[in-house]
């Protein structure tokens, strides 16, 4: 089921191609990571995933993403269909200018639920995240008052509240303190066995620490996917070992 | 420099006192904050004097008549020394009212399909275009009133509306068939507004930033709902900024006003009928009929009521943003 694949991709912003041909297979129920230096397309890759990379008027896409075998760029696709049913873990937290409630139960009231389901949902995915007790007593209280973690916590809820069934994390734990930043990687863990998760990096000990597959990019190219334990043990192409000793990047 | 040199300097402790600058800028730094708070007190001071000017000046009527009855009063006279201001007053509210009521809406709409909807390469010509149209003197829109709203009122509009609406309530009926009145007056605002409004929604809703858009269609909301959600969670505030910019324009433009109200000291009662609106009042006369006793402050009175309103309504709308602010933007 949900398995997302991706076959000769190839994005331009304006005149300057971002991904080169890119060919990949996310395996599913399982963390991916996509590794790699600043600029490398790993955020492009990530983001033509769900199709919020068009926001951007001067990208052109070429190529293939198939969410359980459908194109989602093939014409006459529902755009909002495919986002919800692909979610995404931004880069910094981003809480709604709306109360903490609001923020989880937003998605929900999109796809019509009733007050008494929203109601459950809202609390269940608050004590999944593990912010429930700290914020039960003033869920009507501005989401944005919460700390750093707390704010990613809440994002994760408010994403995983809509059902979907795919995640996408955008280096979701770089702007956060060390701890926050343990609390989000032990969600993403425990996500693993429940959802296709892919995840961008730039911290290889992070990718060594969750991933079950890894993909390295540099400049725009896919130089290897392979699953973790061969990825870290014995890396195929030279540039990957080069990477791995930090010797470049 | 060789690269043990370099790494001396680096290693020497308290290098920036070896920069004996720091008085001067010091200086120059006090002197920039000071310059700059006297400035901004000197425009608290500027309103201070204004108000002080019109509140003397007009207090002689307002000893000799009282504030309430100047205002309530429906009969202008002023060779016979009544200076009742409530026409006006009616005048002044109902253009602005009519002209609100044309051009809010649609400028909101206007400005929030600018900033979510258009492509950046339409948004580069319609934006100056837009602003352009705030900068035209109202003498322009004045004039393009009297040539071209005041035919369509005469001869289109009038007779349309009276025919269909007119029996239901005098409010629609054609009373003045010149076509110069409160329709072509909040007409003609209701255009003076519209890109003021437009500009300043635009400017607001493209300051929400751009991870709002993502995160929002990132959990499966349509575009419609995305933008719903901004405007009512983000942008509010400012919307209603860009409206009480709006109101304040109508209700203090004299110039486009006077050329298509009709001028008539009476409380209109139909939207084709004349009406003289504060502004106008005080352009057309002061300095005219000076002789008359007291004609000078009742103008006073007037120009003071017509600050106190759109001071008043300033105020209200900063109460009304900072609510919403705090609240995380709902009402």
């Amino acid at each position: 089921m949900y398995s997302l694949a991706v076959q000769n991709l190839n994005v331009w912003y304006g005149g300057q191609q971002a991904l080169k041909n890119i060919t990949v297979d996310f395996p599913e129920r399982r963390i991916s990571a996509i590794i790699g230096p600043s600029g490398c397309g790993k955020s492009t890759l990530l983001k033509s995933l769900n199709r919020l990379l068009e926001l951007n008027e001067s990208v052109r896409v070429e190529g293939r993403v198939l969410l359980d075998g459908e194109d989602i760029y093939a014409p006459g696709v529902d755009v909002v269909e495919v986002r919800s049913r692909i979610g995404l873990l931004a880069q910094k937290p981003f809480p709604l200018p709306m109360s903490i409630f609001d923020n989880v139960a937003y998605g929900l009231r999109l796809q019509g639920r009733n007050k008494r389901e929203i109601a459950e949902i809202v609390e269940a995915q608050l004590q999944a995240v593990g912010l429930w007790d700290e914020v039960k007593d003033r869920l009507k209280a501005p989401a944005t008052g919460l700390s750093g973690g707390q704010q990613q916590r809440l994002c994760l809820a408010r994403t995983l509240a809509v059902r979907p069934e795919i995640l996408l994390c955008d280096e979701s734990t770089a702007s956060l303190d060390p701890i926050s930043a343990r609390g989000i990687e032990e969600l993403l863990a425990a996500l693993r066995t429940h959802y296709t998760v892919i995840m961008v990096t730039h911290d290889i000990e992070q990718a060594r620490r969750l991933a079950d597959f890894v993909i390295f990019m540099w400049l725009g190219e896919l130089i290897e996917q392979a699953p973790a334990g061969d990825f870290f043990d014995a890396p195929a192409a030279e540039l990957t070992q080069a990477y791995l000793a930090r010797r470049i990047g | 420099m060789t690269r043990d040199e370099s790494l001396t300097l680096l290693t020497k402790p308290h290098a920036t006192t070896t920069f004996n600058n720091l008085p001067r800028r010091r200086l120059l730094d006090a002197a920039g904050s000071a310059l700059m708070q006297l400035l901004q007190w000197l425009i608290m001071l500027l309103l201070a004097v204004v108000a002080a000017t019109l509140l003397v000046r007009a207090l002689p009527i307002i000893q000799q008549v009282g504030v309430f009855e100047l205002l309530r009063s429906e009969s202008w006279h002023p060779m016979a020394g009544q200076f009742g201001l409530a026409p006006f007053i009616a005048g002044s509210v109902a253009v602005t009212t009519v002209a609100m009521a044309m051009c809010v809406i649609p400028a909101i709409l206007c400005g929030v399909y600018m900033a979510e909807y258009t492509s950046t390469r339409t948004r580069t010509w319609l934006k100056p275009l837009i602003d352009l149209l705030v900068g035209i003197p109202s003498v322009v829109y004045g004039l393009w009133g009297i040539l071209f709203v005041i035919p369509l009122i005469r001869n289109q509009i009038g007779p349309a509306v009276d025919s269909t609406l007119g029996w239901m309530s005098p409010f629609f009926r054609q009373t003045n068939p010149s076509g110069y009145g409160v329709l072509a007056a909040g007409f003609v605002l209701a255009l003076m507004s519209f890109p003021l409004i437009v500009a300043v929604t635009e400017e607001v809703m493209r300051s929400v930033p751009q991870q709002m858009r993502e995160s929002l269609l990132a959990l499966g909301a349509t575009r419609w709902e995305t933008t719903k959600c901004i405007v009512r969670h983000a942008a509010l505030p400012g919307v209603l900024a860009a409206v009480v910019l709006g109101f304040s324009r109508a209700f203090g433009e004299t110039l486009a006003v006077m050329m298509v109200v009709g001028n008539v000291p009476r409380a209109p009662t139909s939207i084709f009928d004349g009406a003289y609106p504060l502004p106008a009042l005080i352009a057309n006369n002061y300095s005219e009929m000076m002789s008359v006793p007291l004609y000078d402050s009742a103008l006073m009175m007037a120009a003071l009521f017509l600050l106190v309103v759109v001071l008043s309504f300033n105020v209200l709308a900063r109460l009304v943003i900072n609510r919403l602010t705090n609240r995380g933007g709902t009402l």
